[in-house]
């Protein structure tokens, strides 16, 4: 199903940063791999990755540079700062208490 | 939805530029645009490249990634909001404040480091002709070689203002000067050379005024004799010229030159004293004795050299007697003893008035004496071997001795005075002045050239009557 942007925008900058977790990777791998796990629910316009990864770069939660990818082009490659490891805990936490709320929320709607 | 048209109808790669042009043309300041722009190509390239792999065509697979980029209007407008160009501009003023922050310390740091040259010793010489090697005048060059001279040990360096102020390099040479004209005639003469330069560094900003230098340096020697740059009155007559050079942004050389006859002959330390008052600044310099570098250099007299130094007499006897009335005259003579010649160009009994300071004798620790009244003068010239010539004024005077021959050979000493006017290769011409006594007919010049042995004369008779 097609997923509300609203509740996209917030949420892709954790996104992407947990995608870094598993180590440094450039804008168009993140979206090829958001695609492959998600099961193609995340098919944001592409366009729309970067203003997100320039932000989180702006606030310092990742950090950018150049380097040859395994097909030896250069690619701008974005790596986690221990900032950005630590944004992504609290996010996920936030994110937990948000989606368990909004679970609790609909449950007891649904029994009520 | 422009895009979709636009899509159709240009090229795949028109198309493409068109859509990162229109994605980035949001984004203000031109780093952070290009780079974006480069980082969305990629991108396109790479998912282009991937349906490619899928057997799409180029054109197709180049459309197909950029309706899955989406607006280009739409990612601009969030690129825009995220590179804030402002900040752009913060940042790059900062990063230039910064790099002229290190020049400035970088500057400061040069200049006030000995060790760091970038104009060598012999280049800072050349700009004030004091180097050896030939100059080229248009069709003409001159030659100069060094013959003598006097090493030379400085003090450390002082701070001057804005300045630190060191010794650049002390000249006190005797050397060799060979013109040669455009038809490839040689004229050679020998001069002396006395400079003190000085090294001012600072930062670039700072300015050294070009007449700085006038009255504000001193010279004193460790014999008293005073050299200064302006003239206060006629009877001064140690003079010290100065020129300024800046030879680097940061760095002026200044050349002290003693002015010709005002040598400081038989000086082993020089004072330098720059600016006035409280802050005034003291710089000394040792000088060692003489050494002979290029004893070969020295050339053979002949009659072109000589009339040059004659012409230099004239102007030398009329500046230095302006105020002379001549009463009489001495006949000029001439006598050999061992390896050295002497002979008295010219002579002359004059008066000077009272209050005149124009002849000095220095005596150690007494004040000056003054010759004043019936005064003696003769231009006595020395020509000998250079190993044996110090030109010193003090060497001329444990050689030389001036007596009244009438009183017998146990006749006193007469003090008088003696200045180096001239120094042409082998020959030294001095002026010598003593103060005569009425009644006296002759004066006898003695000299002992190695101050041994016997001493070789010469007489100086008054020739004419004197005016009442």
């Amino acid at each position: 199903m097609k997923i509300d942007k609203s509740l996209l925008s917030g949420s892709t900058g954790m996104l992407l940063l947990s995608l870094l977790k598993s180590g440094d990777k450039y804008g168009y791998e993140m979206i090829t791999l958001l695609e492959a796990i998600s099961n193609e629910v995340f098919q944001m316009k592409e366009g729309t990755l970067y203003p997100v990864l320039h932000n989180l770069e702006k606030q310092g939660f990742v950090k950018a540079y150049n380097q040859e990818n395994d097909k030896g082009r250069v690619r701008r490659y974005y790596h986690l700062t221990e900032k950005g490891a630590m944004q992504l805990v609290e996010q996920k936490d936030q994110w937990e208490v948000f989606s368990g709320a909004v679970n609790t929320v609909l449950h007891c709607g649904a029994m009520g | 939805m422009e895009w979709a048209k636009i899509a159709e109808q240009a090229s795949a790669d028109d198309a493409m530029k068109a859509w990162l042009d229109c994605a980035t043309k949001s984004l203000r300041f031109p780093p952070d645009r290009k780079r974006v722009r480069q980082e969305l190509r990629e991108h396109l390239e790479d998912r282009a490249e991937s349906m490619m792999d899928q057997s799409l065509s180029k054109t197709e697979a180049v459309r197909k990634s950029l309706e899955m980029m989406g607006s280009p209007e739409e990612t601009g407008e969030l690129l825009r909001q995220v590179h804030k160009p402002w900040l752009g501009w913060v940042l790059r003023g900062v990063r230039l404040a910064l790099i002229a922050l290190v020049i400035v310390i970088a500057v400061k740091l040069i200049g006030g480091t000995d060790g760091l040259r970038f104009l060598s010793k012999d280049q800072v010489l050349r700009e004030f002709h004091l180097a050896d090697q030939t100059y080229t005048y248009g069709k003409e060059k001159e030659v100069h070689t060094t013959v003598a001279e006097r090493p030379w040990i400085g003090s450390d360096g002082v701070e001057f203002g804005a300045f630190t102020v060191r010794f650049e390099d002390v000249i006190y040479r005797y050397y060799r000067r060979d013109w040669i004209a455009e038809d490839g005639k040689t004229t050679t003469v020998c001069d002396l050379d006395a400079d003190v330069l000085l090294r001012f560094t600072g930062a670039p900003w700072d300015k050294l005024p070009q007449n700085f230098f006038n009255g504000y340096v001193r010279i004193v020697d460790d014999n008293g004799t005073e050299y200064i740059t302006q003239r206060h009155s006629y009877d001064e007559t140690r003079y010290i010229d100065v020129a300024v050079r800046r030879v680097l942004p940061w760095a002026y050389v200044a050349c002290i030159r003693f002015d010709d006859g005002d040598w400081p002959e038989d000086a082993k330390r020089l004072d330098i004293f720059l600016g006035e008052g409280e802050s005034e600044q003291k710089m000394s310099v040792w000088l060692e004795d003489w050494q002979i570098r290029n004893a070969d250099a020295l050339p053979e007299a002949d009659e072109a050299h000589t009339d040059l130094w004659e012409e230099h007499l004239d102007y030398a006897w009329y500046s230095i007697w302006e105020d002379r009335k001549e009463l009489g005259s001495f006949a000029p003579t001439a006598g050999q003893k061992d390896e050295a010649e002497l002979s008295i160009l010219r002579a002359a009994l004059d008066t000077y008035p009272e209050d005149t300071e124009n002849l000095k004798e220095p005596d150690g620790d007494k004040p000056w004496t003054i010759f004043c009244g019936e005064v003696a003068e003769c231009i006595l010239t020395v020509r000998e071997d250079m190993a044996l010539q110090p030109f010193s004024a003090a060497g001329m005077k444990e050689r030389l001795r001036i007596v009244d021959p009438a009183q017998g050979p146990d006749a006193p000493a007469i003090p008088y005075a003696i200045q180096n006017i001239e120094i042409c290769r082998n020959v030294t011409v001095w002026h010598i002045s003593w103060q005569t006594t009425p009644g006296v007919e002759a004066y006898e010049l003695q000299f002992w050239p190695t101050q041994e042995g016997t001493a070789g004369t010469l007489t100086m008779e008054l020739k004419e009557e004197r005016e009442p």
